[in-house]
């Protein structure tokens, strides 16, 4: 059972042949057998979940209604709050504080029935793209763990890389889930922007930030972002687009695709298997009837200078709130407020997390405000431009997921401009809010997992997941 | 960009933030490459471009003005470090002659 399908899952659970129980106990096993080596839970909250699994095999057995998800075992990244546990992100600043309320995505899962296992490990407060930055712990990568899992959701990418969980969910600002989903050789999906309510997941860059789903194939994301999407009065910026049926047309034709490729990404920069492994996979979508043309995004060259003055500005604004007053840590003894406040961030806060506020506040400062951070939303619309006239003759973009396959430990954080480059081709989608998704295409001659990712317009996630599903049969055929 | 390290201090300050000897020597390398790297957007020609505050700016962002349940004093106090009587309590700000 460990390793299969969501969708095997649920229907030997609804069989009868195996009990939510058993299930959590096998993935807990996993966990146990896994986890030591690997390091993507932070917590594994093994009497909840199986307390959860009971209920359900209860309810079950009299014949009630049960949620979508009924009995699958989730992880979930720990900046994202469940009401009485613990939420760190990963930070010392936050290594005590436990949620006084639900997500809005945790409501959503419990009442789809699913069985929350633990929480994952991130880089703190979600910045970083390879999981080092965590305060808490490494997460390796399960294919070699000499190599990072990829970031800032690399617990939960590599939770399911292990099959220590079917289904786990990661933020994303610039690509914090579908790179670790590349590096581990998984699906990892970021939605339309204001399609997945942001309420109760700790912001980091608010008008960037998303929740998606993690899963081992288009299949199981498409289960999980059901689940979760739909609109929250809670979060203003929470859209009223109703949610389209993701499940129903998964494996219907998806007619003839006219698919675009970003020339700006093939250039200097691109490894040659992945460039290898992306052509290939091109190539048969082209046998398959896909029309393939080439577009230009212009902007492409800007977008990650934009990406890091637009979310560090706002992290700099969403992280002043921990300055020793409400969220547990405080330094001992401070001789006067001002004190108490610099010396708790000081303690508490790592060093990407004091980089990216540094720039944040250097770029709103007066002075530098319009150079910066106002020019930087004005290269954000540009780039938004850049998708629509894109949309406007192709059904769907395609290009690599990132440069690169996984990196070794320690590679990049000597030099903080190489580890935002691992970036470059996700975070435009963020800029823009448009949904991407990232799916395994095959491995290096490392053996070292090479992620493609598609990205269709604002709100047309049924669409996109229909066209990952399509190219998830091509990739296996 | 030439960034010194009486800068790094300034922005750091405004942050509620300060550094070691250590730290701000390397800081201070590594802001003037990050900088450098970002101010490439100084490049393009962006004078009348409107800004994106948001990405879909044509939706209401305002709900209407009604009280509703929130957390409670009990729970919004659960992680304080130090309270008392239903409040935060923070280190003396006014001085009592």
């Amino acid at each position: 059972m460990i390793g299969s399908s969501v969708q095997t899952m649920l229907s030997v659970l609804a069989s009868g042949e195996i009990t939510s129980e058993a299930l959590v106990r096998l993935h807990l096993e996993q966990i146990a057998l896994r986890d030591h080596e690997i390091g993507a839970f932070l917590f594994v909250d093994k009497e909840g979940a199986l307390a959860t699994a009971r209920r359900i095999d209860q309810r079950r057995a009299v014949g009630e209604q049960l949620g979508p998800l009924a009995g699958i075992p989730v992880a979930v990244k720990d900046n994202i709050n469940i009401s009485g546990q613990k939420t760190t992100c990963a930070s010392r600043f936050l290594s005590d504080f436990v949620s006084p309320y639900n997500a809005d995505v945790i409501e959503r899962l419990t009442a789809a029935d699913a069985v929350i296992i633990g929480k994952t490990n991130l880089d703190e407060f979600a910045m970083g793209s390879s999981t080092e930055y965590s305060g808490h712990q490494l997460t390796r990568n399960p294919v070699d763990p000499t190599r990072v899992p990829g970031g800032s959701s690399g617990g939960s990418t590599a939770a399911v890389a292990a099959d220590m969980v079917p289904l786990a969910l990661g933020s994303s600002t610039g690509g914090s889930i579908r790179q670790p989903a590349s590096f581990c050789g998984v699906v990892g999906m970021k939605p339309s922007y204001g399609r997945v309510s942001r309420y109760g997941l700790i912001a980091y860059g608010s008008s960037l930030d998303q929740i998606g789903p993690v899963a081992r194939d288009v299949d199981g994301a498409a289960r999980l972002l059901q689940v979760i999407a739909g609109h929250d009065e809670r979060d203003t910026t929470s859209s009223f687009d109703p949610v389209p049926d993701l499940l129903s047309n998964l494996d219907r034709e998806t007619g003839s695709l006219k698919i675009g490729i970003i020339d700006e990404f093939m250039g200097a920069g691109l490894n040659d298997e992945v460039r290898a492994a992306f052509d290939s996979l091109i190539g048969k979508l082209e046998a398959a009837g896909a029309e393939i043309v080439h577009c230009s995004f212009p902007h492409t060259q800007y977008a990650i200078p934009a990406y890091y003055l637009v979310a560090t500005a706002e992290a700099s604004a969403n992280l002043a709130r921990f300055d020793g007053v409400r969220y547990t840590s405080r330094t001992k003894h401070p001789p006067n407020l001002k004190e108490m406040y610099v010396r708790s961030r000081n303690e508490g806060f790592g060093p990407e997390v004091k980089r990216r506020i540094l720039l944040g506040t250097y770029c709103l400062s007066s002075g530098y405000y319009e150079g910066f951070y106002l020019n930087a939303q004005k290269v954000r619309t540009r780039i938004i431009e850049d998708y629509r006239n894109a949309f406007a003759d192709v059904d769907v973009l395609a290009a690599p997921t990132c440069p690169t396959t996984a990196f070794r430990f320690g590679e990049k954080t000597s030099d903080p401009v190489s580890m935002y480059l691992n970036d470059i081709y996700t975070v435009m989608a963020n800029l823009a809010g448009v949904p991407a998704i990232s799916i395994p295409a095959g491995l290096d001659s490392e053996g070292l997992p090479i992620g493609v990712q598609f990205t269709t317009d604002h709100f047309s996630e049924d669409r996109l997941l229909q066209i990952a599903r399509h190219v998830e049969k091509l990739t296996k055929s | 960009m030439e960034i010194t390290r009486d800068s790094v201090e300034h922005y750091a300050k405004l942050a509620n933030l300060s550094f070691s000897e250590e730290e701000i020597a390397k800081m201070t390398l590594e802001f003037g490459t990050i900088l450098d790297y970002v101010a490439k957007i100084g490049e393009l020609d962006l004078g009348d471009v409107e800004a994106t505050t948001h990405v879909f700016a044509n939706q209401p962002m305002m709900r209407s003005d009604e009280a509703g349940e929130s957390l409670g004093a009990e729970l919004a106090l659960a992680n304080a470090p130090d309270k008392e009587s239903g409040h935060f309590l923070i280190p003396k700000v006014i001085k009592v002659k």
